[in-house]
């Protein structure tokens, strides 16, 4: 995955959350999202958007070892699973 | 043919407060106002018993309806008044019915009472029984963690009895099923613990296969979306609902201003939400095609249409 797709899919990732947050707001993109003032039905909000835009699914498992909580973190993993999912 | 002429319901007047738990969950007043929804969560007195509930929301039945003979009475319920026997037994005893009534439990949650429906018309349809009543009351108040914001914010507590006979108000049409029984511990009671809730995997789910079945639904009952006077889906949560509603009207657009939330100061009374919706229905606006969707538990999504014959 080169380094334009990884700012493209950070990018939609931040509209996500803008759109679920209702802002536009500047997102620190590897702090928590929790700290920056999504609570933690925001972010259930967020993750089902991800897996609608992108086609993917998320894992319950990840999400409690809080593999979801930034934006940089939400990028790679959906970076990976579409890697893996071309192979 | 067996349908639906009436619905009694019973909400008790004790009111626990959401608003009053926020320091105690760090949460903040828009958290419980614009995602739960639920502002006040009703709750039973502590010797009131499941077989109680139904009883009052019986009585509140006779009110309005001449029930005559009653054949049969079906209770959902996950939360009996004992593990044996079955509380509609006590039911019928409370209620003084006669020997010759049938009385049994069935065990689901949230899509309970989509399934009561149609188990109690089919036990009716098959036995030649001309009325019956289906009752749901799951008193969740008694399982709850009162640390768990998980569910502590949630579940209220209600009972709601639906009469089924051969002069219906509302024809029941066939009704579409899913069941993720892998899932089946994202809720969950273990032996005498407290009620579990992994809500990502039920929101999840949920959120994945609602549409679906109302879509399934609506084609097996030849039904076009613009048919559709009003869509009752399950009030699991406000933020489950407008999640569930947002997906919809991508489908059916059609559904705009067609799925109501009104639980806002009486909390997801599990497989009570539905017929408690249902009843102001059938009293006041007199729709004439309602889609009705269950979800949770199991997990298990239930989807039928009750159409006005009346």
């Amino acid at each position: 995955m080169n380094k334009v797709t990884s700012d493209s899919i950070k990018d939609k990732v931040v509209k996500i959350v803008q759109k679920v947050k209702k802002n536009n707001h500047n997102y620190v993109l590897n702090a928590h999202l929790t700290s920056q003032g999504a609570d933690s039905l925001d972010m259930f909000d967020i993750l089902i958007s991800i897996q609608d835009t992108f086609s993917i699914n998320i894992d319950i498992d990840q999400i409690e070892e809080d593999e979801w909580s930034t934006i940089e973190k939400m990028a790679n993993n959906i970076i990976n699973i579409l890697g893996n999912s071309d192979t | 043919m067996i349908g639906i002429e009436g619905i009694g319901s019973y909400l008790p007047d004790t009111m626990e407060s959401n608003l009053e738990k926020l320091n105690k969950f760090s949460i903040n007043k828009n958290f419980v106002t614009d995602k739960i929804g639920f502002l006040n969560l009703r709750r039973k007195a502590p010797y009131e018993t499941t077989s109680d509930l139904a009883s009052r929301a019986f009585s509140n039945l006779v009110e309005s309806y001449d029930l005559g003979d009653i054949e049969c009475i079906c209770l959902c319920t996950q939360n009996g008044d004992h593990l044996i026997p079955q509380t509609a037994s006590i039911i019928q005893h409370k209620l003084g019915l006669p020997h010759s009534c049938a009385a049994f439990d069935i065990s689901m949650s949230c899509s309970g009472y989509v399934y009561g429906l149609h188990i109690a018309k089919a036990f009716m349809d098959s036995n030649g029984f001309k009325r019956g009543l289906f009752f749901t009351a799951d008193p969740y108040s008694g399982i709850l963690s009162k640390y768990d914001k998980n569910t502590n914010l949630l579940f209220g507590d209600a009972a709601t009895v639906t009469l089924l006979t051969n002069k219906p108000a509302y024809e029941i049409k066939k009704a579409d099923f899913i069941t993720c029984g892998q899932k089946y511990g994202a809720l969950m009671r273990k032996e005498s613990s407290t009620l579990e809730m992994d809500g990502w995997g039920i929101l999840n789910f949920c959120s994945e296969n609602a549409v679906s079945s109302i879509k399934n639904c609506l084609k097996k009952n030849a039904l076009s979306p613009k048919s559709v006077d009003l869509v009752l889906l399950h009030q699991a949560s406000k933020f489950i609902v407008d999640m569930i509603s947002k997906k919809t009207l991508k489908a059916f657009p059609d559904f705009q201003g067609k799925i109501p939330f009104e639980a806002k100061n009486i909390g997801n009374t599990v497989s009570s939400t539905i017929p408690l919706l249902l009843r102001n229905i059938i009293k006041v606006s007199k729709e004439k095609s309602v889609v009705l969707c269950g979800f949770g538990g199991g997990l298990s999504i239930a989807t039928t249409v009750v159409e006005r014959v009346t």
